[in-house]
């Protein structure tokens, strides 16, 4: 639930990047990070395991101006994508105002794309949130490998709800901040 | 009975806190933080969003702390249900300057007292359980005006919003029309 806070004129939205592992999520924060202005940033904060795998969370805040005198803020998440971690990322989902889930788009993925995608429903669903409503991007994530599957397969079997969709290659930023943009104005409509 | 956190709506997306509501919460805030002689104390939503706090610190400070500490007290939420729990609604951190007391407020809000071995454990639990009973009235008043508070406001800020999305994102020079906004060019 995004916070309206008058009396210090802030608008706060939360924003978590979900998807299998290994799919960049992490990628994503780690570009935005290095490509914002240096007075809109924070440190990003990374609570990963010794091998670099996310254990907790990524968290990057982000302050993307002043609107009407308001300041908004936008705190980004990524959930840690191993199998181990589902009760982590329930965790982390908790209080969500929008969600990016990113795809890893290669063919030995999918399996992966879809359990991810259908726990990703069922964690909104039990934090009283309708799916179909939710503030939802999608981000076909690698689609420059040759084991890539095509936009439309990945429509077919993981936008079956039609929510915007980008291709990306998160490593070296594309497609990252279109998806971000996205995220952000789904959420702020829905203030 | 059904209190006014079971009546709200579960889809609503913004919870507007108004001036009023937050020079109470800055009050409470203040009290606690004179009667327990805390290092400072926060006021979190449940997603870790700093609604208020007293003290010293820099705003990124406390952004991160409230990050960990929802994060920390969501995981533990978890790991109330597995063990078959209701919930854990006090944390308590100890190290050895500092330690960290966290109590939920109607599971919405956190409130964080940070102390030093100068304040004692037992009367910063029993000071904080007292503020978080009149956190929980104010609580109540910004769950009850919100929906006035959203008429009034909430339109307005919405299409502002996303006009500053637009810009920041957006490769083209700016809209000279839109003089009110003081957005940065990403990336």
């Amino acid at each position: 639930m995004a916070l309206i806070n008058v009396a210090a004129k802030e608008i706060h939205g939360k924003i978590v990047y979900y998807g299998p592992g290994l799919c960049g999520k992490t990628t994503n924060l780690q570009i935005i990070h290095g490509k914002i202005p240096q007075n809109g940033r924070s440190d990003l904060l990374s609570i990963a395991t010794e091998t670099e795998r996310t254990l907790f969370f990524d968290f990057l805040p982000l302050d993307l101006g002043k609107v009407h005198g308001f300041t908004i803020r936008f705190h980004l998440y990524t959930v840690p994508g191993q199998v181990l971690y589902e009760r982590t990322r329930v965790a982390v989902l908790n209080g969500a105002d929008g969600v990016v889930f990113v795809a890893d788009a290669q063919r030995d993925r999918l399996a992966d794309n879809l359990q991810s995608l259908r726990e990703l429903a069922h964690n909104l669903t039990n934090q009283g949130k309708r799916v179909i409503e939710f503030p939802m991007v999608m981000q076909y994530n690698k689609t420059d490998l040759p084991s890539a599957l095509p936009t439309p397969v990945l429509d077919r079997y993981l936008n079956t709800i039609k929510v915007p969709r980008y291709e990306a290659v998160a490593v070296n930023g594309a497609g990252v901040f279109e998806t971000l943009r996205a995220i952000s104005k789904l959420v702020v409509n829905k203030l | 009975m059904v209190s006014v956190i079971d009546r709200l709506d579960p889809d609503l997306s913004s919870l507007i806190v108004g001036e009023e509501e937050s020079e109470s919460i800055a009050a409470c805030l203040h009290r606690l933080m004179g009667e327990t002689g805390a290092s400072y104390i926060m006021l979190l939503d449940r997603a870790g969003q700093v609604l208020a706090w007293q003290g010293e610190g820099h705003r990124a400070e406390m952004t991160h702390l409230g990050a960990l500490l929802a994060g920390t007290y969501a995981s533990s939420r978890e790991m109330a249900r597995l063990l078959k729990e209701d919930n854990f609604r006090v944390l308590v951190q100890e190290g050895m300057k500092e330690k960290v007391f966290t109590e939920t407020v109607e599971d919405r809000w956190l409130l964080v007292v940070v102390f030093d071995h100068q304040a004692h454990l037992g009367l910063v639990k029993v000071l904080a359980k007292r503020a978080t009973q009149s956190l929980t009235g104010i609580l109540h008043v910004v769950i009850e005006r919100n929906q006035t508070h959203r008429l009034k406001m909430a339109g307005e800020m919405r299409r502002a919003a996303v006009d500053t999305i637009d810009l920041i994102f957006s490769q083209d020079e700016p809209d000279p029309g839109t003089g009110s906004t003081e957005a940065k060019r990403w990336p």
